[in-house]
């Protein structure tokens, strides 16, 4: 076994040298040992033959002569499949930043179309009541609604991450934050199933939950109802400046009024 | 333009192909595709999958032409994705036995028949090779894989442990042992 690791080791050396891979050290030593050894010696010279016999091993094939027309179609293929961002990054730098600036305005000009424009005749509701702009001035709880409420800039609605979106169905989803929580607000006591921890957490947008239930109601034309909800979140919050715009425009006219956020809010 | 690319190392070539010129990436076809067809056939030993596979390699050095970066030797990086796409290959496909008839298909007499040897040498000598690429086949991967990159394409130690992954001392034990096997083997057809 020894003479045979012995051997193993010997072969290794001999490979090196084959392929002209040793150190100087090694390279001395090895050829020592093939001069004075008759098996390396013949090891030598057999890995010698085999390796030149390998490496002048013509190669069995050719390309088709259509192989480089091919190639290019495919590269071709390739070069509209590329991702945007890889094709993106061979741009130089100064394209990159125009490019950049050319699709960061689009996108902006997008979201001031939908913003502006938006058709909410879409099912929902939006409402999005912020304590610090009723302060400054009620109309800056602006709703978006159907038709009759085109005129309405959203553009004042207060930067926000707290939100109250009223569904088709009557379903109100509150999102203050990360947190969302939705009741039903057809229920004259839509509170009942919400825990009490849910209700302290969400309770700055509970607070205006009467004045849903009225913009809701007034939405599916449910007058009365939207009435008694509008009169129930003024009897509460009767100092709110989000009630004196209630009382003017809710209270004292029977019909959908448009809201005209340049007049009211200056 | 073309004469000045012929003089360029693979480096430079890959580098102005960065820049987005195009010619050196021709330039890199014309030097690699044969080597590569013959290198990724002797894994796979599947005529007409060997230079799809060969497209496919220059497809995806074109496709991550932004990843090369020139401190290594752009034919680790070449024979590294050609080994991959080859082991990938041999992997998904059913395996059929190739026998020496297979080997003689008529692309490879068509090209022999332009030589001026006798047709009796033509096949000693196809059959002396096929023979030799049946055995490296009949190699386990680790071996074959050595086998292929230092013996068949020339690469040096250095380039073979880049693409396989491995130490410079894993190749050189694992071609020792790979060699001592052929030489077993072909001993008498080489006449070692």
């Amino acid at each position: 076994m020894g003479e045979e690791m012995k051997q193993e080791k010997a072969y290794e050396m001999i490979t090196g040298l084959v392929d002209n891979e040793l150190s100087s050290k090694k390279r001395l030593q090895i050829l020592q040992q093939i001069q004075s050894d008759h098996w390396c010696n013949k090891e030598y010279v057999k890995l010698k033959k085999l390796k030149e016999s390998l490496s002048t091993l013509p190669p069995p094939l050719s390309l088709s002569p259509n192989f480089d027309a091919n190639l290019m179609t495919k590269i071709n293929e390739q070069k509209y499949k590329e991702p945007i961002l890889s094709r993106f990054m061979n741009f130089g730098m100064m394209n990159r930043v125009a490019y950049s600036v050319a699709t960061a305005s689009i996108i902006f000009m997008g979201f001031l179309g939908v913003e502006y424009f938006h058709n909410p005749g879409t099912d929902n509701l939006q409402v999005n009541p912020s304590l610090s702009t009723l302060a400054s001035s009620p109309v800056s709880s602006s709703v978006s609604a159907r038709s009759s409420q085109r005129n309405k800039s959203l553009a004042n609605l207060p930067v926000s991450t707290d939100m109250a979106i009223i569904g088709a169905n009557g379903e109100l989803k509150v999102y203050k934050g990360e947190e969302f929580m939705s009741i039903n607000l057809h229920s004259d006591n839509p509170l009942a199933k919400v825990d009490h921890e849910t209700q302290k957490h969400f309770g700055d947008m509970l607070s205006y939950l009467e004045y849903y239930r009225g913009m809701y109601f007034k939405e599916i034309g449910n007058h009365k109802k939207s009435r008694d909800c509008f009169e129930a979140f003024v009897s509460t919050s009767p100092n709110s400046r989000l009630t004196h715009h209630i009382q003017q425009n809710e209270l004292n006219q029977s019909q959908t009024v448009t809201l005209t956020p340049d007049s009211n809010e200056k | 333009m073309n004469n000045h690319l012929e003089e360029e190392s693979d480096e430079v070539l890959m580098l102005s192909f960065q820049g987005g010129e195009e010619q050196a990436f021709e330039e890199i076809v014309k030097r690699y595709k044969n080597k590569l067809l013959n290198y990724i056939y002797k894994y796979i030993n599947d005529v007409e999958r060997s230079e799809e596979i060969t497209q496919e390699v220059f497809i995806r050095v074109y496709r991550s032409r932004e990843r090369y970066q020139i401190k290594a030797k752009f034919s680790t990086f070449i024979y590294r994705i050609a080994l991959n796409l080859a082991f990938n290959e041999v992997r998904n496909r059913n395996r059929r036995k190739t026998d020496l008839h297979d080997e003689f298909d008529d692309k490879i007499f068509e090209s022999s028949i332009k030589e001026t040897n006798t047709p009796e040498r033509i096949y000693e000598r196809k059959e002396i090779e096929a023979i030799v690429n049946q055995e490296i086949n009949s190699l386990t991967g680790k071996y074959k894989d050595v086998i292929l990159l230092c013996d068949i394409e020339g690469l040096s130690y250095k380039e073979v442990a880049q693409i396989l992954n491995i130490s410079i001392g894993t190749v050189q034990s694992r071609l020792s042992r790979g060699r001592i096997r052929l030489k077993q083997r072909l001993e008498n057809v080489l006449n070692l």
